[in-house]
């Protein structure tokens, strides 16, 4: 039952959660990328509510704003702004996830001027200087939260929600390894569980996670497929993929495994300095910091042996220039090391692409001999 | 691309030879383009054209040199290190044993200067699965770069990338050149326009620095790094001294000018070799305006370009709207605003070298907390100082940020009076939009739209 919740609430955006939680009188910002310190908005009984595009496909009134040569995800959420769907939100964090998120909500700011915009400095680079100002940053959107909605935010509020997030991040570890041997879980029902995540306050997501953990499904596959590259939460993409035979058994993803497997824990340390390290070495995982390719062809591979996967699925939407050039390297270096490798270049959730999607991923599990 | 040659290694055979060039008349440039082809013909015609005076030539010798360096530098035991448009290359300069290569400037070389332009060390990118819609003013040289896994381009020993926070194409492509050649890469980060934001740039590039001299293994010498920022300070004195004459109405400064400035400053600044260019392009433009030259019955247009030029095809653009009464004013990489520093001391040249870094194009603006106010806001800053009377976008397509945010330009130039047109097409690739759609287009502009409103306002 708590399955289909999570797939009820992954298909709406001002879920019945949200309602609540305004009712009571909170509120709720939006955001675009896993940088975003979620401890910080909680404590102030701030909603934090990742942007996503909803397998919105119409961008006709984002292009005239956006380029056809951006990202269609960013084209699809900035409709969904201009349409009035994200007026629930009480104001936007904006974080430099990429060169499109960043136009996206530059424009977001030239058609619709939220009264509430606050920018969050996500530096490129780890290292002592870029950790020490990120610490800093962190201070000033806390500060930005309390001017702003008028709250307390206090650090044991912070620390007490911080090992909040650990303990969903521990029971997503173990959520994941479910996946990884013998499935109860299509990857479909993993990506609705992240995006309900991106969606609920922690509180009302934890029980739902664990009594979806102990649903049974019947699960068949051809071959168990590991899902990498830029940010996706289109469900019925994966669905299709998976009616192939691909069962995509983990994700490396900013919506999948990326967002919480090598998030650290909660150490006792200065509380500003332990989110900057926390959520800016996890940044890794993305392809917008730079110098760390080892690292996320590592996490790839480690993932990928952990979960015994067939082959890899490296896909991107089409003009993204940090995972297009790395999903190349990717690939070459990938499969050098044996592991086959499928690139997916598609634009989001486009239906035209599903048939061709469809046969690129036949032809893969075909190499693959399943 | 079997066994070609990468882009910088023929640069280098080209040029050495148009180094030789010495006194010309228009019929032996027109006898040169008979025997170079099209490509570099188109490119010859427009660099040696009469109007520029010998300037021309002048910019390809300054080019050459910096070519002519990397090169050479390997032979010597020096450090090649590849820096991308918006680094300072006088940071380089100042090193005894390292000289700097710009990624961009080669494959703008490789559009103007070979047969083929640059489009085998494209085709050479493509087929490693890298995407056609990566920019293309990277992607060409680093190509070639690539290809010196195989020894047919020079490898550059060290990649400086300074784009993370402005531009993530240029930024990722030299993350994979840097990975492919297993070469270090030192970086900086723009995170935008506050104190803070300042004083992290600032740390990174002191220890950037720092890394640099021991990668080098040299410690930069006080004396030389001062000796090259005095330098520096003479270019921005002729710089703006250029500025000012393009005042003037017809403009007296050829359109091409405008690359060959920021063509040299992103190679040469701080060196004598900048400064004798940059008083080559104001004793032409200082002649020019005594004689009252301008090659069209009139000045219809003062254009200012607000992203980049095309480099496809330099006469049948830059000539031809100069032929045609449109004055190229100026354009975003130009608008990198120079200043003179007193130096003293290395900290103080270093201090001012990571101050103009700072005001870089695309740096400052697609690095700032508002990327289209603020690339609005400077652009239309330059464009009143040269009163011009239109904008044009050349809708490089591969450019995200600009992309993003043309919207967000257009709005607000409208509001002020300035009607903006968006072009669409590739500056440094041939294939995408051909060169006779970019004039129909610019011309329909001009004649529609900025001629009628001139009009207008006369009435």
């Amino acid at each position: 039952m708590s399955l289909s919740k999570i797939h009820e609430i992954a298909s709406t955006l001002e879920n019945e959660y949200v309602r609540k939680w305004k009712s009571e009188g909170n509120a709720v910002i939006g955001h675009a990328c896993i940088a975003m310190p979620k401890e910080v908005a909680e404590a102030g009984r701030i909603l934090p509510f990742r942007l996503r595009g909803a397998e919105n496909a119409d961008t006709s009134t984002a292009d005239s704003y956006l380029s056809r040569y951006n990202c269609s995800l960013c084209r699809s959420c900035l409709e969904l702004v201009l349409n009035g769907s994200y007026d629930f939100l009480d104001g936007l964090v904006r974080i430099r996830g990429c060169d499109h998120w960043m136009g996206t909500f530059d424009e977001i700011q030239h058609a619709k001027n939220p009264e509430f915009m606050h920018y969050l400095k996500v530096p490129h680079l780890v290292n002592e200087d870029t950790l020490d100002f990120f610490s800093n940053e962190i201070k000033r959107l806390k500060e930005a939260f309390e001017n702003r909605f008028g709250v307390e935010i206090t650090e044991d509020e912070i620390v007490r929600y911080a090992k909040v997030q650990d303990k969903i991040n521990k029971k997503m570890r173990e959520f994941y390894r479910l996946r990884f041997k013998k499935s109860r879980f299509y990857g479909s029902d993993a990506i609705a569980i992240m995006v309900a995540r991106e969606s609920l306050p922690s509180e009302a997501f934890l029980p739902l996670l664990e009594s979806a953990m102990a649903e049974k499904k019947k699960v068949e596959y051809r071959a168990k497929v590991l899902l990498a590259g830029s940010p996706l939460d289109e469900i019925e993409l994966i669905r299709k993929i998976e009616e192939m035979g691909a069962l995509i058994v983990a994700e490396t993803t900013c919506f999948g495994g990326g967002s919480f497997w090598n998030m650290a824990e909660y150490d006792g340390s200065e509380i500003y300095e332990f989110l900057a390290s926390k959520y800016l070495n996890n940044l890794k995982i993305c392809a917008r910091m730079f110098g760390e390719y080892a690292y996320r062809k590592n996490f790839i591979k480690t993932i990928a042996e952990e979960a015994e996967v067939d082959g890899v699925i490296l896909q991107h939407n089409k003009f993204c220039d940090l995972f297009g050039i790395e999903n190349a390297k990717l690939r070459i270096d990938l499969e050098r090391e044996g592991l086959p490798t499928l690139v997916l270049e598609k634009e989001y959730a486009s239906t035209a692409d599903i048939g061709r999607i469809k046969t690129r991923v036949q032809a893969f599990l075909e190499r693959l001999k399943r | 691309m079997t066994s070609l040659p990468g882009l910088v290694k023929r640069s280098y055979d080209l040029i050495k030879t148009i180094e030789r060039l010495e006194n010309y008349t228009p019929m032996e440039v027109e006898g040169l383009y008979r025997i170079v082809g099209k490509d570099l013909g188109q490119s010859a015609k427009a660099l040696l054209d009469e109007r520029h005076d010998g300037a021309g030539l002048h910019f390809m010798r300054v080019i050459a040199r910096h070519i002519a360096e990397a090169v050479e530098a390997k032979e010597d035991g020096k450090k090649v290190i590849l820096i991308p448009f918006n680094f300072p290359p006088e940071l380089i300069h100042a090193f005894e044993n390292a000289v700097p290569l710009t990624t961009e400037m080669m494959s703008t070389i490789g559009s103007l200067a070979l047969q083929g332009q640059g489009e085998p060390y494209w085709d050479y990118a493509m087929s490693l699965g890298i995407p056609d819609y990566v920019c293309s003013a990277n992607t060409t040289a680093l190509g070639s770069m690539l290809t010196a896994v195989k020894g047919f381009e020079i490898a550059p020993d060290a990649m400086i990338s300074a784009c993370p926070g402005a531009c993530d194409a240029n930024s990722k492509i030299h993350e994979f050149v840097a990975e492919t050649l297993n070469v270090p890469e030192f970086m900086l980060d723009k995170m935008g326009d506050g104190v803070s934001d300042y004083e992290l740039y600032r740390k990174l590039f002191l220890n950037m620095v720092k890394e640099l001299e021991e990668f080098v293994g040299e410690d930069i010498d006080e004396d030389k790094i001062i000796e090259v920022m005095e330098r520096a300070n003479e270019c921005t004195e002729l710089y703006w001294e250029l500025h000012e004459l393009k005042k003037h109405s017809p403009c007296p400064v050829p359109n091409m000018f405008t690359l060959f400035t920021y063509g040299t400053r992103f190679t040469m600044w701080g060196r004598d070799e900048a400064i004798s260019m940059f008083e080559k392009l104001v004793d032409v433009a200082e002649k020019r305006l005594k004689r009252g030259e301008y090659p069209a019955e009139k000045e219809i247009a003062r254009s200012l370009w607000v992203y980049t030029g095309y480099y496809i095809d330099l006469y049948d653009l830059w000539i031809w709207m100069e032929n045609n009464g449109i004055t190229y004013l100026t354009d975003g990489l130009n608008s990198f605003f120079p200043a003179q520093f007193e130096i003293e001391t290395k900290e103080d040249a270093l201090e001012a070298i990571i101050s103009s870094a700072w005001n870089y194009p695309m740096t400052r603006q697609m690095g700032a907390d508002n990327m289209g106010i603020r690339w609005f806001e400077d652009l239309t800053h330059v464009g009143k100082e040269l009163n011009a009377n239109c904008a044009i976008y050349c809708g490089h397509h591969s450019c995200k940020q600009t992309q993003s945010v043309f919207r967000i330009f257009r709005d607000e130039a409208n509001k002020i009076g300035i009607p903006v047109l968006r072009l669409d097409g590739d500056a440094w690739n041939r294939r995408i939009t051909p060169v006779s759609v970019l004039q129909e287009m610019i011309l329909d502009f001009v004649q529609n739209v900025v001629t009628k409103r001139r009009r207008r306002r006369r009435r």
